[in-house]
């Protein structure tokens, strides 16, 4: 599974565009199964399951009619997976597209991008507008489609997703690639900013880099591979509360550039 | 459900609509035309008065008017090449367009039909629509003909009719074809096409006998479907209603191929 992430703009969903054969890349080319894209799209469309980013169906359309629908697409569709997937994302099929909650478009996204087993899974975006709990079993969905082998392309402009879910990734920003490699090498970037309220400082947390601002409110800025350190440091002294927050994407390219 | 049945079932309400406007139409200009032929005396004096303009403009002529086939040929008639343009244009830019518009084209061009496909059959779909309200009017129009139609009429008079309104079809259904895939929205699609069915139909209409002009008429397709000829003389204009129609699939094609060659943003 392979992470693209990038902030707003970057060119994430224009290279998806062009891997699903709706544009023409500029310069370059892109490939799947070793077919150029867009030109040859057609010989690997019934492989490629895509989760857009905005979710567009038809509105008139009953979901019951929308899946006979999709379903026409497809030689072999298993039922059976089509029927669990519907169980476990919670779909209501009896109500017409217009009428569900952006969440629950989503969930319909997700279900024709993954209902006939693709190779190739390109999604972009696809937790945006979903709850917690339904992220949770989407995420179980998406890891058990790699266990049957499937190829996942996940852009998203949320690092630790990625961090959570991919082996490899691809930091881009207006279009260039700024950093790649294994998961592990976007560990070393990728860090938590934590607030420490009424804190005690010790000597133990001089280490990390903080800033300090009113009423004994620290801020730390703690590398995800030094979590665990700083945490078992703090639990040294006394405090009243703790937030931890990710940092924006934006702040950790701007490290990048430094 | 695949493509075709998806479109068919979503567009059934419209041509529902409208095959019940083209038979209450046809009904009642149908069924009028004995009652004017046998007044025609006080309509005569009447229509004489009005401008020539004017009688132009909405293909009154007071020498085929009275004939039985006169009030649908000529009043009638206006408003189907309206009503035909205006239901052909507006599906197919329901269609096309209308994918673009709603942003369901990113959905239908991942999955595993080719654009060509996906183009043909959305094309088969509105030439089958298209050939269904024909065939109402056709139907409707010899049935009524039958029933309260008392004097002489020519059906090959009453067959072209129905064939002018399909060429006027399948054209502006190409037309809007064509202003789909290049402006991708729904409305500017059929204000233009609209735009172009009323300046081809009008401009040809009341431009009629006003010197200089030709070259204008030339440019509308109701040129070479002259309704007025038919009524009068009796002919078909067979070879320029398959020119048109041959010009309409030329639009078709070449529609396909920008479609499928085009970058797809939405």
């Amino acid at each position: 599974m392979f992470g693209l992430i990038g902030p707003n703009g970057a060119g994430k969903t224009t290279t998806i565009r062009i891997l699903t054969g709706f544009l023409k890349p500029d310069n370059g080319e892109a490939l799947i199964e070793g077919k150029k894209m867009p030109f040859e799209v057609d010989f690997v469309k019934e492989n490629i399951g895509y989760i857009p980013g905005e979710v567009n169906f038809y509105g008139d359309m009953k979901i019951s009619e929308f899946l006979d629908f999709n379903r026409s697409f497809y030689k072999n569709i298993d039922r059976e997976y089509e029927k669990e997937i519907i169980e476990l994302l919670g779909i209501e099929v009896n109500k017409k597209f217009k009428a569900l909650s952006l969440g629950n478009k989503k969930k319909i996204a997700i279900l024709q991008a993954l209902v006939h087993k693709p190779k190739y899974l390109i999604l972009d975006e696809p937790t945006n507008g979903l709850d917690p709990l339904i992220q949770q079993k989407f995420y179980s969905l998406i890891k058990r489609h790699k266990e049957m082998g499937a190829v996942i392309l996940f852009s998203s402009h949320i690092l630790s997703e990625i961090e959570k879910l991919c082996d490899a990734f691809a930091m881009i920003k207006d279009g260039i690639v700024v950093k790649s490699g294994t998961i592990e090498g976007l560990r070393d970037i990728s860090r938590k900013i934590i607030s420490v309220y009424n804190l005690k400082f010790i000597e133990d947390l001089k280490k990390y880099k903080y800033s300090n601002s009113k009423n004994n409110t620290y801020i730390f800025d703690i590398k995800n591979l030094e979590l665990k350190e700083f945490l078992s440091d703090l639990v040294k002294t006394e405090f009243s509360d703790i937030e931890i927050k990710n940092p924006a994407l934006e702040d950790i390219f701007l490290e990048l550039y430094k | 459900m695949n493509l075709i049945k998806k479109e068919f079932k979503f567009n059934f309400k419209s041509l529902f609509i409208w095959i019940i406007v083209i038979t209450v139409f046809n009904l009642m200009f149908i069924g009028l035309s004995d009652l004017i032929s046998d007044e025609n005396a006080t309509y005569v004096s009447f229509i004489k008065r009005m401008p020539k303009a004017f009688l132009d403009a909405f293909n009154m002529d007071p020498e085929t008017l009275f004939r039985a086939e006169g009030l649908l040929g000529t009043e009638g008639m206006t408003f189907m090449f309206i009503f035909f343009g205006l239901y052909a244009s507006m599906l197919s830019s329901k269609l096309f367009a209308g994918e673009y518009n709603n942003k369901t084209v990113e959905y239908l061009l991942i999955k595993p039909y080719s654009r060509k496909k996906i183009f043909f059959n959305k094309v088969y779909v509105i030439l089958i629509n298209i050939l269904i309200l024909f065939l109402v009017f056709l139907g409707t129009e010899f049935w009524f003909f039958n029933q309260f139609v008392k004097s002489d009429y020519n059906n090959n008079i009453l067959f072209a009719f129905a064939l002018y309104l399909l060429v006027v079809e399948i054209f502006f259904a190409s037309i809007a074809a064509l202003l789909s895939i290049l402006v991708k929205t729904r409305k500017l699609t059929n204000s233009i096409s609209l735009g172009i069915l009323f300046f081809m139909y009008f401009g040809y209409t009341i431009t009629e006998g006003v010197k200089n002009t030709e070259l204008f008429r030339k440019l509308s397709i109701f040129y070479y479907i002259p309704i007025k000829d038919t009524l009068k003389n009796g002919n078909i204009y067979f070879l320029s209603s398959i020119i048109i129609i041959f010009i309409s699939f030329i639009l078709f094609f070449l529609s396909q191929r920008i479609f499928e060659k085009q970058d797809i943003m939405i």
